[in-house]
């Protein structure tokens, strides 16, 4: 590698320089690309909303406890159009739809990196193992991998539900458990790679065991990969997340979740058009910023699979690795 | 070859096992008492008695899952509980409206998205590409719960241009027209009986469901044609065509269209697959009834769109869910088949 003009010196501050510079030269081109900004933009506010609920909601406690809507004129149930006391307006209950819909993306948001990382802890632990041990231990873990890569997560989340009840945790376990097979997939590819580098032979052969191999050498080679994947599936899972809640198969209400708020309004359709409306809004653009960074990341990294990640046609391919 | 069939073959056939291993763990071996999860609420002893006794809850773990594994081979996949039918017929109720759904989603996404596509491909980063990229990624990021709410909200409520949901626009509309049950599908049957005004009426509500259903795919349809057309554009055949005077349509249609569409075909047979989750959210929404969408409402033990449980009805949904995964894999193993006898290249 080259040096930096400035390398010899050790003061803090040059390393300090030299840091950022490098940061700047990998993260730097990302902003040249409009989608990327955008993304960066859309999920960036989406974050903002999500840490600093408690804070930016216009009424505390998702909400609730409030009783302003005596004040509101054209409905007995509770609900109100928007207005200035309620930008949003209002749900049945008299609850402040702002609020609950900060709240709502909160805990999706929350959620779905949970999922994320249980998923890629998971096909990480698969992966690995199947591709730097190979043989009958790889060709096992694969074809466990290939059942659950064939199972939607929709089915599982309902045999699941329907056993030990809907939650929190159900989602988690039932979307982690369908998302891990790619991360899997991706792992072993990796590990089969790096496995036979001259660094890893050697430290094989210089006796360490296969566990630091595993860990010390494997792993952080193996990771940047995924985070192309990651970054690309957040999106998918933010949405699937969202779809099991409303059918009732994942967060319960009373906990604000945009897929419970668009579920309930849907009984408010053809009386109230804000109760569906901004919530899917909030949601189709925290999805959106997902899709656009996890785009543009990948098509920097490996422009060879542009249009293809998350299409059945990726699935495929990711079949055949 | 013979081995890539097999192969394929056998491993379609595990997935289905493991899904019936997976479904028998949840429901026989977790903690506390499988008869009372498939009782319901509030069994009576006498019941869960005779649960126990059908089940074979009171025996060895192998010899539960051979009543379990058998009785779904025989096509018994219990009582439900809440209807008070055998979950076969329940589904295989609902399967072909279902189906039809998702096929005609399918094939509406081919249809409509194939040909813009094309077009996109033939004018890069122009004013329509432009547009398509911004459509199909709106497309791919909806959600379709929600995009359903919108079009029933802007058609229904506002503009009275289209029913609200149920087939034919009302939940009588079967008792008002006798249309004969040949393959289960309402839209199938009332073509096949020669029934054309009930057909239009149907075909008219099941507008908006098609578009909530169709959005997703078509965006992915666009997507993948512009991105096949474009690498099979910059191929070195094409290019000699294009060095011998040929003209670009000709190239594009005699040439190209063949070579780029066969991995969009294939995609549109997943699409299919894919749909039956878009499926069950739509028959929800716009209350397509009888549906698999439907019938995971009720085994869930709630009406359409409420949202509490009480307690679900265990048999249906494991039923539901392993017929669900029978299909899916069923049409996976078509797709590659059908893709190993269009595309010469797999070596395998």
């Amino acid at each position: 590698m080259k040096m930096e003009p400035d390398a010899h010196k050790s003061s803090p501050e040059a390393n300090t320089r030299r840091i950022f510079k490098r940061l700047g030269r990998t993260i730097g081109p990302f902003f040249q690309e409009k989608m990327f900004v955008a993304g960066v933009i859309m999920v960036g506010a989406m974050a903002f909303i999500a840490i600093f609920a408690p804070w930016v909601s216009p009424y505390p406690a998702q909400g609730m406890g409030q009783t302003a809507v005596s004040s509101c004129p054209t409905s007995a149930a509770g609900i109100c159009p928007p207005s200035l006391q309620h930008l949003f307006g209002t749900e049945q209950t008299g609850r402040d739809l702002m609020s609950r819909i900060f709240f709502g993306i909160r805990t999706s948001m929350m959620i779905s990196v949970l999922v994320v990382l249980l998923a890629v802890a998971i096909g990480l632990g698969v992966g690995l193992t199947a591709g730097y041990f190979g043989g009958i231990v790889d060709e096992a873990l694969m074809r466990v991998t290939d059942i659950f890569l064939s199972f939607p997560h929709l089915i599982l989340a309902l045999v699941i539900v329907a056993v030990l009840g809907p939650g929190f945790f159900d989602v988690l376990i039932a979307l982690g458990a369908t998302w891990w097979p790619s991360f899997a997939r991706l792992a072993r590819a990796q590990a089969l790679e790096i496995r036979s580098r001259p660094y890893v032979v050697l430290a094989k052969a210089s006796g360490v065991t296969n566990r630091s191999i595993l860990g010390r050498h494997i792993l952080p080679n193996a990771i940047s990969p995924l985070l192309v994947l990651i970054s690309v599936d957040l999106g998918a899972v933010v949405l699937a997340e969202a779809g099991l809640s409303f059918l009732g198969l994942g967060v319960r209400p009373p906990t604000a979740d945009l897929g419970v708020i668009i579920a309930e309004s849907a009984n408010q359709i053809t009386t109230a058009w804000w109760y569906a409306f901004f919530p899917g809004i909030f949601l189709t653009v925290l999805v959106i910023g997902f899709n656009l960074l996890g785009d543009s990341i990948r098509d920097r990294v490996d422009p060879r699979l542009r249009g293809f990640i998350g299409t059945p046609a990726m699935n495929k391919l990711l079949r055949r690795i | 070859m013979g081995w890539y069939v097999a192969r394929r073959a056998l491993l379609s056939f595990f997935v289905v096992l493991g899904t019936i291993v997976i479904t028998f763990y949840l429901s026989h071996l977790l903690p506390g008492n499988p008869a009372a999860l498939y009782a319901g609420s509030n069994p009576s002893p006498q019941e869960i008695q005779r649960i126990t006794q059908q089940y074979g809850f009171n025996q060895p773990v192998l010899t539960q899952f051979w009543i379990y594994i058998t009785g779904i081979f025989k096509g018994d996949f219990g009582t439900s509980r809440i209807v008070r039918q055998p979950v076969s017929s329940l589904v295989l109720q609902a399967l072909p409206n279902s189906l039809t759904l998702a096929a005609m989603a399918a094939a509406i996404a081919g249809i409509v998205g194939i040909p813009l596509g094309i077009l996109a491909s033939r004018s890069r980063n122009s004013k329509l590409d432009n547009f398509l990229r911004i459509f199909s990624m709106g497309a791919v990021a909806i959600p379709q719960f929600w995009s359903g709410l919108i079009l029933q909200l802007v058609f229904f409520s506002g503009l009275h241009v289209f029913p609200l949901g149920a087939y034919g626009g009302s939940l009588f509309f079967f008792q008002q027209h006798a249309i004969p049950t040949i393959t289960g599908s309402y839209v199938i049957d009332t073509l096949l009986s020669g029934n054309f005004a009930a057909e239009g009426q149907i075909l008219w509500s099941l507008v908006l469901p098609l578009v909530t259903l169709s959005a997703y795919p078509i965006g992915v349809v666009i997507r993948q044609t512009r991105a096949s057309m474009i690498g099979t554009m910059n191929q070195d055949y094409i290019r000699t065509a294009r060095a011998y005077g040929v003209p670009r349509r000709e190239i594009e249609m005699k040439y190209a269209l063949k070579n780029a569409l066969s991995p969009v075909l294939i995609s549109l047979g997943l699409i299919f697959a894919g749909s039956l989750i878009g499926v069950v959210f739509v028959e929800d929404i716009f209350v397509l009834q009888p549906g698999l969408g439907s019938l995971i409402r009720t085994a869930l033990g709630v009406g359409t769109t409420s949202t509490s449980i009480t307690s679900p009805d265990v048999p249906l949904i494991l039923g539901v869910a392993i017929v669900t995964c029978i299909v899916y894999v069923v049409t996976n193993f078509a797709v590659d088949m059908i893709q190993l006898m269009v595309d010469r290249r797999i070596t395998v």
